[in-house]
């Protein structure tokens, strides 16, 4: 019996000893784990501080800058026109134009058109009116035209108007009909509609 | 108790105890399992964009099951980790795990797309694949990468106004994620423009969803079933070959499919309606109606209307409707705000009844 008492003592001795050797390095390791995290959570709090205060000079030059560009410019309504000029035998030029008051800003403007399957496209030029155009491609029968303002150095570069806003090259043997697609067509500036469509042209006639 | 036994007695403690003490250590050391828990899908997407870790983005969910939508879960919530959005969706109490599903989801400010199986997506996906089981499913669909750009008033495509709602935020500082700041790094910026510049120029719009129902169904009993036909048989044929309970119980299970069939065909195939509607302010709104302007009279008279109808998850959140009647057979979505002119592109193909006040 004693012997029995003995051994069970020692294994429960033994196995003491074994879970204190396994707890003492684990809890030095928790506790330097600990450390490195509030280490870490100090650096990445000042960090933030910084990057949050930079961020906030950032937005206040970027804000006074836009302001300060569009302070000179107009903000009225505007709305596309077109003309027509006989290039080549069976082929027309169309200039897109965007017309408006003098002077006024543009962030970007859709043009969608409906393209007659009798018709070929030849080609798509950018105008003089966006500084960038995302998007000058033909889908299916869809002709889209984006033009966008772009952020750049030292101010903005808008949309202008009564300039060309795209040009279209079409092949042609005889009249069509061009529909503008209103549903996907508009100009913006601060994220609202100016385009007038009262004014706009409705569709373009070969 | 003799010394041998008393020994042996003490070397199976031992190593009984040894090995109770690796186990207790392997279990508390283990890291948290990524499975799926009962009952959820878990899901890894793509964000087109860098963020920062633990960042998190509210995702829309349709379930279809061919052209009907089944269920959505409107905002799921997608961390990031390791350039990863996962998220978790519980199943509903009675979602039916016997059929196959399709996915559509789009990240808020992103473009929708719809999934058939991890790899079908976009105009490939026709017919849904996706099987969930109800002991928890999880599916990686980071092979494609949702782009960015389309911001709040969400219309289910990047273009001018959204790239103009952002020029309109250049510069804002948010601590809550801006309804322009793409990234969500706490400020509108050329980041966010360059995101959506590229979703534009890619002609990023979403996933149109024209999903045909499968044509089996993925049940274990249909499996079993070793056709139909094989049913009159079984009387004039009493081989033991031919016992297999399962043809017995398969026999009913058959029956739904052609049942299911009515319902998933032709009026729930919704065409996509867009509506672009020039209001002028007050209780009554004068409008014309886009592309359908030139099949109604000149002036047409809209009313207006507080409510909330509709299960097109794009136009939840719309509190003001009215219904274009100007083209026979279709329905335009006007949504009626601040704004003189207002566009609605309901582009999942959800069905939408919009509520007409007169």
């Amino acid at each position: 019996m004693k012997t029995k008492i003995l051994i069970i003592s020692i294994v429960l001795f033994a196995i003491g000893i074994g879970a204190l050797l396994t707890y003492i390095p684990l809890r030095e390791q928790n506790r330097a784990l600990k450390e490195k995290v509030t280490r870490e959570e100090k650096t990445s709090g000042v960090l933030k501080d910084t990057v949050r205060a930079l961020q906030q000079d950032a937005g206040q030059a970027i804000m006074q800058t836009k302001t300060e560009n569009l302070s000179q410019s107009k903000t009225g309504n505007v709305y596309y026109t077109y003309t027509l000029t006989p290039g080549l035998p069976n082929q027309t030029q169309v200039d897109i134009y965007i017309k408006g008051d003098a002077n006024t800003a543009i962030d970007a403007a859709d043009l969608v058109l409906t393209v007659p399957e009798t018709i070929q496209i030849k080609e798509i030029r950018r105008g003089a009116s966006f500084p960038s155009y995302p998007r000058l491609m033909q889908k299916d029968n869809a002709l889209i035209m984006t033009g966008v303002a772009v952020p750049q150095a030292g101010g903005f570069a808008y949309g202008k108007t009564n300039e060309v806003f795209a040009t279209i090259i079409i092949e042609s043997g005889r009249t069509n009909v061009f529909t503008v697609d209103y549903n996907n067509t508009g100009v913006y500036l601060n994220g609202l509609p100016i385009l007038d469509m009262t004014k706009s042209f409705r569709e373009i006639t070969l | 108790m003799t010394d041998d036994k008393t020994i042996r007695f003490t070397f199976i403690t031992v190593v009984f105890f040894f090995f109770l003490l690796v186990f207790i250590l392997l279990v508390a050391t283990s890291p948290l399992r990524s499975r799926a828990a009962s009952n959820t899908l878990s899901l890894k997407i793509k964000l087109q964009g860098v963020r920062k870790e633990l960042d998190k983005v509210k995702v829309h969910i349709d379930f279809y099951d061919g052209p009907n939508k089944v269920s959505e879960e409107p905002e799921v919530i997608f961390t990031y980790e390791n350039g990863i959005f996962s998220g978790d969706i519980v199943f509903a109490s009675d979602f039916d795990f016997n059929k196959r599903y399709a996915l559509f989801i789009k990240p808020e400010k992103h473009i929708g797309r719809v999934f058939c199986n991890s790899q079908l997506t976009g105009t490939q996906c026709t017919t849904p694949q996706f099987f969930f089981l109800a002991t928890g499913s999880s599916y990686d669909l980071t092979s494609q990468i949702f782009l960015s750009g389309d911001v709040p008033p969400s219309n289910g495509k990047v273009d001018a106004q959204d790239m103009s709602l952002i020029m309109k935020d250049l510069g804002k500082v948010s601590s809550e994620s801006a309804a322009t700041d793409i990234n969500s790094d706490g400020i509108t910026d050329v980041v966010d423009y360059s995101l959506a510049f590229y979703s534009l120029s890619n002609n990023a719009i979403d996933d149109i969803v024209n999903l045909t129902a499968p044509t089996d169904t993925p049940t274990p009993t249909q499996i079993a079933t070793p056709t139909a036909t094989l049913t009159p048989t079984m009387p004039a044929t009493p081989s033991p070959t031919l016992q297999p309970s399962p043809t017995v119980t398969v026999v009913p299970s058959v029956t739904p499919t052609p049942t299911v069939r009515p319902t998933l065909t032709p009026t729930l195939r919704p065409t996509i309606s867009v509506g672009v509607c020039h209001l002028k302010p007050g209780p009554m709104a004068v409008s014309i109606c886009g592309e359908s302007e030139r099949d109604m009279p000149a002036s047409t008279t809209w009313s207006a209307c507080q409510g909330s109808t509709g299960t097109n998850p794009l136009c939840k959140d719309i509190k003001v409707k009215a219904r274009c009647t100007c083209a026979p057979g279709k329905i335009c979505v006007c949504q009626l705000k601040d704004e003189p002119t207002q566009t609605v592109q309901c582009t999942n193909g959800g069905k939408f009844e919009a509520l007409l006040c007169e």
